[in-house]
């Protein structure tokens, strides 16, 4: 009976060494995670671990025993039902009792749902897998609202918090083994566990890294990898360049950098001056906005689609791409003129484009050998953009003279009409608000504010005086912050809290509260992301530099007839506007090429510097020609090659290479261009060429595959070299005693004395005798081999024995026969003891490494 | 039905795969659910969610595959080396509550799955399943360790049991699969019944047998005294041996022929007659305190130096000792055949064991016929539930019984709607007993 109690008390230490104090462990994980959600907790994790704890440690004993779970706990929850309703009724002090009361209602849910865990993981193995899902289910579903997802986070969180669980199933099973048998072992308990977390991480290791381009792919698309050391604003690449979100959230800090992305030759000046006219350059429009995470997003099905995102680094050298939808909405449009931009990339990833709202072409062009170190990449682009839409009218400055410019703009706006014939689907779409009551603040204020105004410019402006608005002591209310801190109230919408309470943040907090206020007003709008455009170039002009914290976020309001027209609502952020960077020299423009051939490579002969190109695309000038089939001989005897960067010598061309040749010069630049044919005729035989670029044929989805193709091998191969190192380690334990005794017998060979031949010798037999199973224990040596080794072996080992000890011991020096005997001993005891024992016999007890610690220990005793 | 039951949990043994396993899929199935509703509420979450779901279920998939290979091969080992396995019975503990028997069940040499287990069930009569356990490692560290465990099935009846077979399920770490084999072994154990507290009962023998001594003829027998007594007050004058006076003037009687009471027997019924249809282990309940109350009481009669004989419907004749009779008793069952009013010899029968599962008008036909000599018992059945019941109801309410068996049997007897009618028909049977001649024991 008493052998009874004591099993049982083990199985209940158990359950709560391993069962509970993990769940107590990975509940008090997320509950913090949880008090940065939920306001109502109040941030209060650790009281609250501490209820749940303690809850589940009570579970655990009182349903170890004979009490019955649905009696014993519904009064468990009519009493804090009882005691609730109590504290709620409190008149004294109403918000007391409102905060006691809440508190109150925390610790008895979570105290609660500890006893039902604690009563489950007691009374069921099945019921592990229950907890564990729910804790998978809480713990991605708080980390994806709280927290940023980061590669870290995952292996440093959510692979323990899966390990949690995975062993929370396996334990739970393991442990009601233990009570089916009516026993309980500790140290075999621990060994399993030992075992399992063994392969667990074998086995983690192998799904991470198999699974790692998703991981990365999701953490990309989904994730903020770099939150909180980069511009919020921008997206870093692995090759170390950066582009915009595809997406923008209320992150709680933003850093910002004066690192060139990117310099932009924009034709825009004041007509009839060489003022220069500064554009915005859009690179994506938010239209979407989750209202859960508060997340602005693209929205690949938008309707009316107007955006131009080309990638221009899979566009051909001199081709170039046009979306003519884009340029016909654009075009239904009044007061456009067209615009056009060079944009040479320093840091600005490949495929990303950006250029003023609404561009419709792009085209690839070289970028001038000397500036080939600073700037990698160049294109050309072409926009329609409005003249309302200068960087001037956009600014939110106090600058009384750009003020009174912008009015000219208003004047204007006045004028446009409502949105009463503007298509519904694109007004619903454009005007959605959340339901959402978190937001429902956002509508009282813009009904305040649009009431006085009946026109969408005097209602936008109306938005953009409440940002500028002044306290008595004449500061701004709103004002510009990289680091506007978490709300003070967890879980609280970021967007509501700067808006009403810290009143400070960046562009995407400005950006995302206007839009929140002009949907409410029902006037179509969307976010715009890209950069904000500084003139600080007085002697290039046209010339634009942009850094890092040029990234920006602003608000495109539509207004019928004169279409998208952008809107900054930021405030102060004068620091960008006037970056203290100097500006650098402007890249020299190339000069207009005359003729490019692009197409894959047939022939080359490197000592006449011939060229044949099977041409695929063709340009003469202005005048392009694709799905060309010609085939082509090039002089390029003269011309430089260039592979991505670097220049290459002709030899390094290979047949199927892709190649784009490119001749600047005017001679050619004569001819009428009138077809293909006669441009084809005119033109020398073979035409000489200045550059050549030599370009794999970029296909993203082979790409893809290529990687994953070579991620996965290196990924199994990984796991391989894990398994094996396992495997060698493995090998190496289960061989140690056998490496040992080959130690002794080499120590015993080359002993020069007597007495220390005897000595290695008895070391080596002793280890080889224990080995066998034979320990000495407590017995003298003589003792030892008399009655356990010489009736079993009959090997003279009693006479060694005597030997090694006279040795050892007495003055008396051995006899010359004695000392023949210790020489002869070692060959003697060894095949002695081969013939005596099988060679399945020796390698079954030598492969036991436990026998050989066991031995040593003994002999560290004595 | 119930027979159905346990041959369906029996068949279910076989199943591959356990009630884990769809827990598992139910909780995968809502996790899924749950990704898709949430891929219109939040992307990002839909997303993560389906990632770290594949990572999990990654990470659980190859361990499982792990363990789930080594159980295989385990099984095919086992389906090779069926030889290995082996039962030993080590002892039958009849002192303890539940009587049961301790078994070392092991397999000398056996592939271990990896970081799963080997369960073993036993199976007794028919389809019936003693409570699992699993084998543990009994030497060191091989490949192919010697696993067992000694644990006991506990024989809560007292019945005859037949152990059939031993179930072996390899299962694989989170016990998802489990692949069953079966092992047939013959065994048997009988469950003896038990000696509870009687009253102690005076019995009078009936007379069974006439046995007469004749006083031999001893005029022809000379200078012997052995067959004469002094002549006391109270003996017949007529038995006064005048020759012997004649010679010595003594007074001598001749012993008296005797009619001896000792030669008689206790003879006791016992029937087992019942129409009534209760579950099995309401009836087996019953049946074990009826079989205890004859067994008590039949030892305690055959304390004293009177012979004592017990009839019931299927005892066998001509048994010697009492373990023999112990064992028969454990045998008997509830039957419908014979009636007890058949074969009780009223005449004959100094001990009558009646009890509440017979039809008052068994009762009826059995009591017409007693005499005031007779003992009649009449075990009131029901007394084992309301002795289950002794706990106050709070505590009933709020805690489970030590011995779970009663509160499956309490539970089993509440839900019993036969026992309603019951009440009437005993209180008539204990008015007939009160108004019958025989001196009557109601056990309540």
């Amino acid at each position: 009976m008493k052998n009874i109690t004591s099993i049982q008390n083990k199985h209940r230490w158990a359950q709560l060494v391993f069962l509970v104090l993990p769940t107590i462990l990975v509940a008090g994980f997320l509950l913090w995670q949880a008090n940065s959600f939920f306001s109502i907790l109040n941030n209060q994790w650790v009281a609250q671990a501490l209820y749940f704890g303690i809850g589940i440690t009570v579970g655990s004993l009182l349903y170890s025993g004979r009490l019955r779970f649905i009696t014993s706990f519904l009064l468990i929850l009519a009493v804090f039902f009882i005691s609730y309703r109590f504290i709620d009724n409190i008149s004294v002090g109403e918000f007391d009792a409102f905060f006691i009361s809440k508190s109150f209602l925390v610790f008895a849910i979570l105290f609660s749902l500890g006893i039902f865990m604690g009563w489950g993981l007691q009374r069921y193995s099945y019921f592990s897998i229950i907890v564990s899902s729910f804790f998978f289910l809480l713990s991605i579903y708080l980390l994806s609202k709280t927290g940023e997802f980061t590669m870290k986070k995952i292996i440093l969180v959510l692979v323990p918090i899966i390990f949690y669980c995975i062993y929370l199933i396996f334990t739970a099973n393991e442990l009601f083994r233990y009570k089916a048998n009516r026993s309980f072992n500790w140290s075999k308990l621990m060994k399993r566990l030992v075992l399992f977390f063994l392969f667990l991480l074998i086995s983690s290791a192998g799904v991470i890294l198999i699974l790692k381009n998703e991981i990365k792919d999701t953490l990309e698309q989904y994730g903020t990898a770099q939150a909180n050391d980069d511009n919020s604003m921008l997206k870093k690449n692995k090759d170390g360049t950066v582009q915009n979100q595809e997406k923008m959230g209320m992150k709680n800090n933003n850093k910002r950098t004066n690192e060139l992305v990117f310099c932009a030759y924009i034709n825009n000046f004041f007509e009839g001056s060489d003022f220069p006219n500064p554009l915005y350059l859009t690179s994506y429009y938010f239209t979407k906005f989750d209202t859960l995470t508060e997340t602005f997003e693209r929205d690949p099905l938008m309707p009316f689609k107007d955006e131009f995102a080309p990638d221009p680094s899979a566009v051909p050298l001199f081709s170039k791409e046009k979306n003519k939808s884009v340029l016909d909405s654009a075009n239904s449009n009044k007061m456009l003129q067209e615009v056009e931009i060079e944009v040479y990339k320093k840091r600005l990833a490949a495929d990303a484009f950006v250029a003023p709202h609404t561009a419709y072409e792009v085209q690839p062009i070289t970028v001038e050998k000397d500036f080939q170190d600073e700037y990698l990449h160049a294109y050309r682009a072409k926009s329609k953009v409005s003249k309302l839409n200068s960087a001037y009218f956009i600014y939110n400055t106090d600058d009384e003279m750009i003020n009174a410019f912008q009015k000219q703009r208003f004047a204007e706006l006045r004028k446009a009409r409502n949105y009463k014939n503007t298509d519904k689907r694109f007004l619903d779409y454009y005007t959605f608000f959340p339901t959402s009551r978190k937001f429902s603040n956002f509508k009282t204020l813009a009904d305040s504010l649009g009431n006085e105004n009946e026109k969408t410019i005097d209602k936008v402006l109306a938005i953009r005086s409440y940002f500028k608005q002044k306290n008595p002591l004449g500061e701004g209310v709103y004002s510009y912050s990289d680091n506007p801190g978490i709300p003070g109230l967890p879980g609280a919408s970021k967007l509501s809290t700067f808006m009403f309470e810290t009143k400070k943040g960046w562009c995407t907090y400005y950006a995302g509260s206007s839009l929140l206020l002009l949907r409410a007003m029902k006037i179509p709008s969307r976010i715009a992301v890209g950069f904000l455009t500084v003139d600080r170039s007085d002697n290039n002009k046209g010339w634009y530099w942009y850094y890092q914290d040029q990234a920006h976020a602003w608000v495109q309001v539509y207004f019928p007839e004169y279409g998208w027209l952008d809107f900054d609502m930021t405030i102060g952020n004068e620091e960008a506007q006037q970056s203290p960077k100097p500006d650098g020299t402007p890249p020299m423009q190339p000069p207009k090429a005359v003729v490019v051939a692009s197409g894959n490579l047939i022939d080359i002969d490197t000592a006449l510097g011939l060229l044949q190109l099977q041409t695929n695309h063709f340009l003469y000038k202005e005048k392009e020609f694709k799905n060309v089939n010609e085939k082509l001989s090039l002089d390029i005897s003269k011309s430089k090659i260039w592979f991505d960067s670097l220049q290459i010598s002709a030899s390094e061309l290979k047949p199927n290479d892709y190649v784009t040749s490119v001749s600047y010069n005017q001679d050619y630049g004569s001819l009428p261009a009138n077809s293909l044919e006669t441009i084809l005729n005119k033109l020398p035989k073979p035409l000489a060429i200045d550059e050549v670029y030599v370009k794999k044929k970029k296909q993203k989805v082979t790409e893809d595959e290529k990687s994953e193709e070579e991620n996965m091998p290196s990924g199994l191969l990984f796991l391989l070299k894990i398994l094996l190192l396992v495997l060698f380690v493995l090998l190496f334990i289960l061989s140690l005693p056998y490496l040992i005794l080959k130690g002794y017998a080499l120590r015993f060979k080359r002993s020069s004395t007597n007495r220390e031949k005897s000595y290695r010798l008895f070391r080596y037999t002793s280890f080889y005798l224990n080995q066998l199973g034979y320990e000495q224990k407590n017995k003298t040596l003589a003792e030892y081999a008399k009655n356990d080794i010489v009736p079993e072996f009959k090997n003279d080992y009693d006479r060694f024995a005597h030997l090694h000890q006279q040795i050892k011991f007495s003055s008396i020096e051995p006899s010359q026969d004695a000392l023949r005997f210790l020489d002869t001993y070692y060959s003697t005891f060894t095949d002695n003891i081969r013939q005596k024992t099988t060679f399945k016999e020796r390698l079954k007890k030598f492969i036991n490494p436990r026998r050989a610690f066991m031995y040593f220990l003994s002999y560290a005793n004595n | 039905m119930q027979k159905k039951i346990e041959q369906l949990k029996y068949v279910t043994q076989f199943f591959p795969l356990r009630f884990n396993f769809f827990v598992f899929l139910a909780l995968l199935f809502l996790i899924y659910r749950f990704a898709n509703q949430s891929a219109v509420d939040t992307s990002s979450f839909h997303h993560f969610l389906i990632l770290m779901s594949k990572i999990g279920f990654g990470i659980m998939l190859v361990i499982l595959l792990i363990s789930l290979l080594s159980t295989l091969a385990a099984c095919f080992y086992f389906i090779r080396h069926r030889e290995y396995f082996h039962v030993e019975v080590l002892n039958q503990n009849e002192d303890a509550h539940t009587p049961k028997i301790e078994v070392h069940t092991f397999m000398q040499k056996i592939f271990r799955p990896i970081l799963g287990s080997i369960q073993v069930r036993y199976e007794y009569n028919e389809y019936q399943l003693s409570s699992s356990f699993i084998l543990a490692r009994e030497n060191r560290f091989t490949f192919f360790p010697t696993m067992g465990h000694r644990s006991h099935i506990e024989l809560p009846n007292i019945k005859e049991y037949k152990i059939n077979a031993a179930l072996l399920s390899f299962q694989d770490l989170f016990r998802f699969f489990s692949f069953t084999f079966k092992n047939s072994i013959q065994s048997r154990f009988v469950n003896l019944p038990k000696t509870i507290d009687t009253q102690s009962i005076i019995v009078e023998p009936k007379t069974t047998e006439t046995d007469e001594v004749r006083t031999r003829q001893l005029r022809h027998i000379p200078g012997e005294w052995l067959e004469y007594k002094k002549y006391e007050a109270s003996d017949d004058i007529r038995r006064i041996v005048w020759k012997a006076f004649a010679k010595n003037k003594e007074l001598l009687v001749r012993k008296q022929e005797i009619t001896s009471p000792y030669a008689s027997h206790i003879n006791c019924y016992a029937s087992f007659y019942s129409e009534k249809l209760f579950t099995k282990l309401s009836s087996d309940a019953m049946a074990d305190y009826y079989k205890n109350f004859i067994w008590s009481f039949y030892q305690q009669l055959t304390e004293s130096d009177l012979q004592v004989r017990l009839h019931f419907e299927k005892m066998k004749k001509g048994l010697v000792g009492n373990d023999q009779i112990a064992e028969q008793i454990s045998q008997a069952e509830w039957q419908k055949e014979i009636k007890p009013s058949r074969y009780m010899d009223s005449d004959k029968g100094a001990v009558l064991f009646l009890h509440s599962l017979l039809p008052t008008d068994e009762i009826s036909t059995i009591l017409a016929k007693v005499t005031p000599a007779q003992l009649v018992f009449y075990i009131d059945l029901r007394t084992i539930f309301s002795n289950l019941d002794n706990s106050y109801w709070w505590s009933r309410f709020f805690l489970r019984p030590k011995n779970p068996i009663n509160e499956d049997l309490l539970s089993d007897w509440r839900s019993n709607p036969q026992r309603l009618g019951w009440e009437k028909e005993i209180e008539s049977h204990i008015n007939l007993l009160q108004d019958s001649l025989a001196k009557t024991e109601i056990i309540q």
